[in-house]
């Protein structure tokens, strides 16, 4: 059951990447609001760079998250 | 935060899971080879309904809706400059038309003035000749008066003279002297 | 927990057993689903580009909007050079769409929640994009890994990072779908799940999660449809043009 044990605290550790993801979207996010307070007439050009940003952003933290599942289902 | 939630709940399956058969299907090899073989079956003939029907089509109606639209705005355009030359053309007959009338006008306007001109110059000579005329006339008439004053003052004063003095004048005399009387008249009248 | 949210992506044969020599192609319950999703594509566009009448309906707007849509992202993002790829990127768009959507009903099957199914349409994308890139430059396509303006002492590192990160844009292309599609439809599941086991005093709560959920799962799978479609683009803006 050792190895059980080691795959759940690996995998937990792999979860962590999700923080950066949240740290990062929530960047991409609050840099686009401020923008586009400052300057609302360029928000609506920019709103598929953010949509851009955001789902790249995620999936670097669902990298992570593909890793823990890795870890506990494909071993 | 759906995925923090989709780790725990994998988490607290995976116990249950390990009990079943493996845990994630994407990873079972055994599935591999069929989906990507139908993948690419449909994934083809979708590009091939997309390439071949959809967007020819798609392309046809969009140019075809454009090519109408700008017809259309050319036509407009066309109108709009006929219409603008037809307005043009317009403002030139009524300004021409202003003109002619304008012309009209002043000719009439300078004709009367000739005309009267003409009429004014032509009673001014009539008049003046009829005052010549009539300045003679008078003058004779003067003359004529004076004359006349003289045998007649003479006449009357011979007549007098007999009347008063029962003496026959001289006819001779008395004039000489209504004559010389008149005279120191006319000098004192002037 | 009632099932394990896992079940629903599990594949089993539908119908008799296909094989090829020794490879088996039996048609599956992903291959239905795929069947499904092309099919629904290709009879709305039959259908709605049929008339070709000159004041659209709303079928005929509603593909012409498509169109437009995937028009301007490509030369947007890849100029006027990608238009011979329209069909492609408008295909592969589509196909992704419709495939998050058909998943989001429920007892259906997710293509896209598949990692192979993401990755072989990534590595098709990614061996398409390297071959029109050596066709077009030749081989100054690899100037592709060596930016401009960098110190000659880093350059080794530089190009190395280059290649891995060219390399793995398959990996991250087909990842970033599979990963979305399954945690939102996991969770859609456990939600579900938790709806059952509390019963009908306490499941009122996850039921409206539940429906939250949904709503934004149909955003996250037109979302992972257009940046899978804009991030081709931006790979063959790379190979057609090769400023980096």
């Amino acid at each position: 059951m050792e190895l059980e044990a080691a795959k759940m605290i690996g995998a937990g550790l792999a979860a962590i990447a999700l923080a950066g993801a949240g740290v990062g979207i929530g960047t991409i996010f609050g840099n686009y609001l401020s923008g586009a307070m400052r300057n609302p007439s360029a928000a609506q050009k920019q709103f598929p760079n953010l949509l851009l940003g955001f789902a790249l952003a995620e999936a670097t933290g669902l990298f992570g998250l593909v890793v823990a599942l890795i870890i506990l289902f494909a071993f | 935060m759906d995925k923090f939630l989709v780790l725990f709940i994998t988490f607290s399956s995976s116990a249950a899971l390990a009990a079943e058969k493996a845990g994630m299907p994407q990873l079972n090899p055994e599935s591999w080879i069929p989906q990507i073989f139908w993948l690419a079956l449909t994934f083809s003939v979708l590009y091939l309904v997309i390439a071949k029907i959809a967007l020819p089509r798609l392309s046809e109606s969009i140019e075809q809706r454009d090519d109408h639209i700008s017809d259309h705005i050319d036509e407009a355009k066309n109108l709009k400059n006929q219409a603008e030359k037809k307005y043009q053309e317009y403002l030139s007959l009524i300004e021409n038309a202003k003109k002619e009338a304008k012309d009209l006008i002043n000719e009439n306007k300078k004709k009367l003035q000739e005309e009267f001109e003409n009429k004014k110059k032509e009673l001014n000579t009539k008049l003046e000749v009829k005052l010549e005329e009539v300045d003679k006339e008078i003058q004779s008439f003067k003359k004529e008066a004076i004359q006349n004053i003289g045998s007649i003052s003479s006449e009357v004063a011979r007549e007098l003279v007999q009347k008063i003095s029962k003496i026959e004048a001289n006819k001779a005399s008395v004039n000489a002297i209504v004559e010389e009387v008149s005279k120191n008249y006319l000098k004192e009248l002037n | 927990m009632a099932t394990n949210p896992m079940t629903q992506f599990e594949v089993y044969s539908i119908g008799p057993k296909i094989q090829i020599g020794n490879i088996d192609i039996s048609f599956t319950n992903s291959s239905l689903f795929m069947v499904i999703t092309v099919a629904l594509i290709s009879i709305f566009f039959i259908l709605s580009t049929q008339k070709k009448s000159l004041i659209p309906g709303k079928m005929q707007l509603l593909a012409e909007m498509i169109y437009e849509f995937v028009a301007k992202m490509i030369s947007d993002t890849a100029g006027k050079d990608a238009r011979p790829y329209f069909p492609f990127i408008l295909s592969l768009f589509l196909f992704v769409l419709v495939a998050n959507m058909v998943g989001m009903i429920p007892y259906s099957f997710t293509v896209t929640s598949h990692i192979i199914v993401t990755f072989a349409l990534a590595f098709f994308i990614f061996i398409g994009v390297t071959i029109i890139g050596f066709i077009k430059h030749g081989i100054s396509y690899l100037k592709l890994f060596v930016p401009s303006g960098v110190p000659a002492v880093l350059l080794p590192l530089i190009v190395v990072i280059e290649i891995i990160s060219y390399l793995s844009r398959p990996i991250s292309l087909s990842v970033r779908l599979f990963a979305n599609m399954m945690a939102g439809h996991t969770m859609l599941k456990v939600f579900g799940g938790f709806v059952v086991s509390l019963g009908i005093l306490g499941g009122w709560l996850p039921l409206g999660f539940s429906v939250a959920l949904t709503g934004l799962e149909i955003l996250v799978a037109f979302l992972q449809a257009y940046v899978f479609a804009i991030l081709t683009c931006i790979y063959l803006n790379d190979a057609l043009h090769l400023h980096h």
